[in-house]
């Protein structure tokens, strides 16, 4: 590890991660999300199954109605009731009158008599917009404050570098909502921002390394070589915080319901490419912008 | 020697005590502890009910933020003073409000209370008579269960209004006009006449009471209504339903055991990687879960898987500030400093990196807290809690019981995370690893 430069490499870093980023514009291309549905719209029905539903009957439902639309739609089922009575309310991303007949007729086989479908309906994603677009409002300002905080903290181009790498971070965890096929709910909002909250971190303890070297090592050592230097200085501590915290999100995911996993694993995702970008990008990102601003 | 036990014995009494407090409520202070249900969940760990309002005025579509807010607010002081406290109201759209209000009985009645104009009017003679005073001039509003004649009759309840100075004109003008023609004047709240009294004589007074065979509920509830404030706008329920927990009944339980065994395993690393001020991290830690409960049944905090999973979160950022702090003593260790010294200058340096790092992280949960809605809010709250808390516990707690350890001169580095080859291998730069 003495050995290794972290800022010599940095060519490979940023060929490695070019070839990632193109690749994960790929696949959210060519295989896309899975909406849920309170996100983008889609069809939800009343089923009533002729009894108050128990979370075993919910299970079954589930798994009916799983197995009767296309394959990676995502399905959410939620006891509800009303004046009316208790029913199982299905909501799907996508979801025929066909489709949704043979569910309930699956599940007259399974309960008998009692069920009733009511009919499907079309729901549009007009009551979440404003949950959208106040989150999205929200992270704007915050990555602008914090970018105004180092800059203030830090300089100018270590602000942009380490918001450049929360950038890269959040973008993998889009990615990996994609490839694990992950419903994208209201939830998705709360990973994004722990993400946007944690793996600012690691970049400011290394870049606080970086101010204090600055001033500890004097001009005759190279920038890049304080980089380097600082990177190591922090490896272990980019590492061991990285454990700590997969520790207990990683419980969480092992032991979690589905619905708990579907959380708990971007956020792991999110937290390791979290780690990459701080150690290997961070660093050399800001290397790179000094060079290419302050020529002297 | 005697002095440091005595100190770390006083730290891990005090998280005890804060663990307790947490644990069972203070009674005088009127908190409520976990065991009792003091930690109040969000709909989608126990489901409850959902309403949307939609927010309707005839003369246009769409409403200002700050319009919107208004109306937040207003419905948040009802529910609030409904005693309803877990309930979240939040933007749903420009043109909605969204409800949620965890497990209560008759969801249909509380979606047309809350959601209630509650404009109080005065009108001359019926229901479509001429308005004379509106709930804007009304100074107070309360429920007074008493003889309404004053003159030793039977007590009953009545709501007693105050009226400003216009009001009090208007009402003895309209009285002195209505008086002995056995014309009624009629007090309306929305659509519903609650009393329609026949006016013998002109009234002057600031003062005025609404009879009505009221229940004491019924007065409490008007009362409150009317002190609250009509709304600048009508709402109508869009939609009203049950829901059960999204996440299903087992959410909340699981997490919690994955949080139980995911704290005990980060305590067993530290210890095996940092030894002694490991130790000093494991209880620094069982402090931050001390506070962290402590501080959500003060804040009766609404607690959401996004919320949980905020808590998860800082629960590493409050071992990260150790992580920092203690990297930063082996350094100063390997450049042959005393363990006093090097913990003194590791702590001194460290902790500007801790704080810039929790700095944004601050500035992060602030704005989320304020500009989000929903669960985007209470994930803010959580983190910012979080954030606090783990500075905290992870800075001074932590630097308090590592001084007491320090004093009970221990001088050997490969008790704090030294290993032994370093331990007698120094490194002047105190760098490459």
């Amino acid at each position: 590890m003495n050995k290794f430069s972290f800022t010599k490499n940095k060519k490979i870093f940023f060929i490695f991660t070019a070839v990632c980023i193109v690749l994960g514009i790929a696949v959210c291309i060519f295989k896309g999300f899975n909406w849920d549905v309170d996100f983008a719209g889609g069809a939800q029905a009343k089923l009533d199954i002729g009894k108050k539903p128990e979370s075993a009957e919910m299970k079954i439902v589930e798994q009916i109605a799983k197995d009767n639309v296309d394959k990676g739609v995502s399905i959410t089922v939620t006891p509800i009731g009303d004046s009316t009575g208790d029913y199982i309310l299905i909501k799907a991303n996508k979801m025929s009158t066909e489709q949704y007949d043979k569910i309930v007729s699956v599940a007259t086989d399974k309960f008998g008599e009692g069920v009733v479908g009511d009919e499907l309906q079309i729901v549009s994603p007009s009551v979440s917009s404003g949950l959208r677009k106040s989150a999205i409002i929200a992270t704007v300002i915050a990555v602008v404050l914090m970018l105004a905080y180092i800059a203030i903290r830090f300089k100018l181009l270590s602000a942009v570098a380490a918001v450049a790498c929360l950038i890269h971070d959040i973008f993998f965890v889009f990615v990996a909502y994609s490839v694990f096929d992950i419903p994208v709910n209201t939830n998705f909002i709360a990973v994004v921002l722990t993400i946007l909250g944690y793996s600012i971190n690691a970049t400011i303890i290394i870049f606080d390394r970086v101010r204090e070297n600055n001033k500890l090592m004097g001009k005759s050592v190279d920038f890049e070589e304080k980089v380097d230097r600082s990177i190591k200085q922090t490896l272990l501590r980019s590492l061991f915080t990285t454990i700590t915290t997969l520790l207990t999100i990683g419980m969480v995911y092992i032991l979690g319901v589905t619905s708990i996993k579907d959380f708990a694993l971007p956020l792991i995702v999110g937290i390791i490419v979290g780690l990459y970008s701080s150690v290997c990008l961070s660093g050399n990102l800001w290397c790179v912008l000094n060079k290419l601003f302050k020529k002297k | 020697m005697k002095k440091s036990i005595s100190k770390i014995i006083l730290v891990v009494v005090a998280i005890a005590f804060i663990a307790s407090l947490a644990l069972y409520g203070f009674e005088p202070f009127k908190l409520t502890g976990i065991k009792e249900g003091g930690i109040k969940q969000g709909l989608d760990l126990v489901g409850g009910t959902s309403i949307v309002y939609d927010i309707v005025d005839d003369e246009k579509k769409s409403f200002s933020e700050e319009e919107v807010n208004l109306v937040i607010e207003m419905l948040r002081d009802r529910i609030d003073r409904r005693g309803y406290t877990e309930a979240t109201v939040s933007k749903y759209s420009d043109s909605q409000i969204l409800v949620e209000i965890p497990g209560i009985d008759d969801p249909d009645m509380a979606a047309k209370e809350i959601g209630t104009t509650a404009e109080l009017t005065f009108r001359k003679g019926g229901a479509d008579g001429e308005v004379v005073i509106t709930g804007t001039d009304v100074k107070k509003a309360t429920a007074v269960f008493d003889d309404p004649s004053g003159m030793g009759g039977v007590a009953q309840w009545f709501i007693e209004l105050e009226f400003n100075n216009s009001a009090r004109k208007a009402f003895s003008e309209a009285t002195a006009e209505l008086a002995g023609t056995g014309n009624p004047i009629s007090i309306m709240l929305d659509e519903d006449v609650i009393s329609s009294p026949i006016v013998n004589t002109r009234i002057d007074s600031t003062t005025c009471i609404i009879e009505g065979d009221f229940e004491a509920e019924d007065a409490q509830e008007l009362a409150e209504l009317i002190s609250a404030g009509k709304l600048p706008f009508k709402l109508d329920i869009a939609q009203v339903s049950h829901v059960g927990p999204t996440l299903g009944d087992r959410a909340l339980e699981t997490s919690l055991l994955a949080a139980v065994i995911g704290i005990i395993l980060v305590m067993i690393f530290m210890i095996v990687v940092y030894r002694i001020p490991g130790v000093v991290a494991s209880i620094a830690l069982c402090g931050y879960v001390a506070l962290i409960a402590f501080a959500l049944v003060l804040f009766k905090v609404n607690l959401t898987l996004p919320g949980i999973a905020g808590i998860i979160l800082t629960i590493g950022m409050a071992v990260d500030a150790n992580v920092v702090i203690y990297e930063r003593i082996k350094e100063e260790l390997a450049i042959g400093k005393t363990v006093k010294a090097a913990v003194k200058s590791g702590f001194n340096r460290a902790i500007i990196a801790v704080i810039d790092s929790n700095v944004t992280t601050i500035i992060a949960a602030l704005v989320l807290y304020f500009k989000g809605a929903g669960t985007v809010k209470g994930f803010g709250v959580t983190l910012g809690l979080g954030v606090v808390v783990s500075m905290i516990t992870a800075v001074f707690v932590s630097r308090f019981l590592l001084k007491a350890f320090v004093d009970m001169n221990i001088s050997n580095p490969w008790l704090f995370g030294v290993s032994k080859k370093k331990a007698s291998v120094e490194d002047v730069t105190g760098g490459d690893r």
